[in-house]
């Protein structure tokens, strides 16, 4: 694809991330730690550290918390440069919306305008966005989506949102296989390279294009859904029993909530 | 029994067109029928219909002799669509044809089973774990197919069963067919491929470009009929066009009927 096509470029790597991050049990197929921890008992611990890492309002403990899942992800087989990509960027979003706030806090100065607590409060913002963020990264990520549905029906979540984000998680892969065709489509017919300025003129084009192939095809796949008994979201659970792993890993969690209680 | 009762059967598409006009069709349990039609005659149409999955302007479709709606009856009936893409929306082919009898609450045990027999069946063992998305267009037929059968239905109803499929795997599909038919399974496939006709089906519903029933009988009633299918633009099997042009009484209608009958040429040609 030539560099003057920003459509095709940007719908492309849009369609392969997307697809690629929803699609990839690879790392959730691996022999590591956290696959190994049953489903339902890592969604509560996971939840719990999401928890007490948004309790504080101190740095240190949402760093510790920070500190902890990138031992979990190492133990775990998780590609470390990919986790920190996914924890870092909304970090850095976070960050940066939060930024004014070390000028905004009155208190003691840090450096020039910034203050102490204003610092401080910025500090802590982003790493409890960073931890819950990569704790979120380390559930999905180490967790096969039929596991995480069947953990949630387990706990009682109610079946309407079960099925919803059942249903919307099937939806998203045939909508951005649409894209994909729409997208190769699009780049085995171009003759010659698209100015900048075609590329934006044919982009209203793509995105209605897409639209409505994308209605047509969530149409069809609905039909197939209802065709093989509906869209309640039921799937066979992945055989898991309690083990080491999982007691290992409830230790893990439980040492860090009573630290958190007793330093709170 | 009746697997299938369609009375009056009607569709238009939002613009208008008319795709099927007053459809009538019974079809016995058991029976292998073949819906056979040009492009744009209304074959997936009406395959949907008789699914179910699609509301009529009228009429109406009854199943197994009972008023309970298709919904109701999804393990017992099984359509699989024109394209096979749409069928696999899981992330692996094993979840895609786990997905209905999870749905439909089948024992874990017996789907598993079901599952791995079907995965050798049609030749899925390497390809269970692989998303679908990465599959070729025979692979995907393949994959739905088995995901259709996985519920173990009374009535399949298959949209060009064998498009895209290799010539190996075409006779897999062709051979799975004619298992679940001996044991009972009603079968009703659209094509608009005359020469898969014999081999899928012994009662032909020709469907013409207004989406009428121009004709329904035996297979052989229908396929060496060539003006017939020619009228309403459909080839008829290679081999029967074959005879026809040389003008012999009663063609072939397959490549095997072919083979004996060239046999039987030669044979009086040497005495």
């Amino acid at each position: 694809m030539s560099r003057a096509d920003p459509i095709g470029r940007s719908a492309g790597t849009l369609t392969d991330r997307s697809r690629a991050l929803l699609r990839d049990e690879r790392v959730a197929s691996r022999d590591g730690w956290l696959q190994a921890v049953h489903s339902v008992v890592k969604l509560l611990g996971i939840v719990a550290l999401i928890v007490v890492t948004a309790t504080f309002d101190t740095p240190g403990p949402p760093a510790a918390v920070l500190g902890l899942t990138i031992g979990l992800a190492a133990l775990s087989r998780v590609p470390l440069a990919v986790h920190g990509l996914r924890t870092g960027v909304p970090m850095a979003i976070a960050l940066l919306i939060v930024a004014p706030q070390a000028l905004l806090i009155a208190g003691p100065t840090l450096l020039g305008p910034v203050s102490v607590p204003g610092a401080t409060y910025v500090a802590t913002f982003a790493l409890r966005v960073g931890a819950s963020v990569s704790l979120l990264g380390l559930l999905l990520s180490t967790t096969r989506f039929t596991s995480l549905l069947g953990a949630l029906r387990t706990l009682r979540v109610p079946r309407t949102a079960v099925t919803l984000l059942s249903v919307t998680y099937r939806y998203l892969l045939v909508v951005f296989e649409e894209l994909s065709r729409l997208v190769l489509a699009r780049r085995s017919r171009r003759i010659r390279r698209a100015t900048l300025g075609e590329s934006w003129w044919e982009a209203g084009s793509l995105l209605g294009t897409f639209l409505l192939r994308a209605l047509d095809r969530g149409d069809r796949v609905g039909r197939a859904a209802r065709s093989r008994g509906g869209t309640s979201g039921r799937a066979y659970p992945h055989s898991q029993a309690i083990g080491v792993a999982d007691a290992a890993f409830a230790f893990v969690v439980f040492g860090t909530v009573a630290a958190g209680v007793l330093l709170a | 029994m009746k697997a299938l009762d369609a009375r009056d059967l009607r569709f238009a598409y939002p613009d208008g067109t008319t795709a099927l006009d007053g459809i009538d069709l019974t079809i016995e349990a058991g029976e292998r029928v073949a819906i056979l039609g040009p492009n744009g005659a209304g074959k997936s149409t009406l395959l949907s219909l008789l699914a179910g999955l699609r509301d009529p302007a009228g009429g109406d479709v009854t199943y197994f002799e009972t008023d309970d709606p298709a919904d109701a009856l999804r393990d017992r009936i099984a359509h699989c669509p024109q394209t096979p893409a749409d069928y696999l929306f899981n992330a692996t082919v094993r979840e895609d044809l786990e997905y209905g009898p999870a749905q439909l609450d089948v024992d874990r045990s017996v789907a598993q089973e079901r599952i791995a027999d079907l995965a050798a069946e049609f030749d899925l063992a390497g390809l269970i774990e692989k998303p679908p998305f990465r599959l070729s267009g025979g692979e995907q037929r393949r994959a739905a197919l088995a995901a259709a059968l996985a519920v173990d239905p009374d009535l399949l109803l298959l949209d060009e069963p064998v498009a895209d499929v290799d010539a190996g795997h075409r006779e897999t599909i062709v051979d799975a067919l004619d298992r679940r038919n001996e044991a009972g399974t009603t079968i009703v496939v659209s094509t608009p491929d005359a020469d898969l006709v014999p081999r899928v089906a012994d009662r032909v519903v020709l469907l013409d470009r207004a989406g009428s029933i121009v004709c329904d009988g035996p297979v052989r009633d229908i396929l060496t009929d060539s003006d017939l299918l020619r009228d309403v633009g459909v080839s008829p099997p290679r081999v029967t066009d074959a005879f026809s042009r040389a003008e012999v009484p009663n063609p072939p209608i397959t490549v095997e009927e072919t083979v004996d009958r060239l046999s039987d040429m030669i044979d009086d040609a040497d005495r």
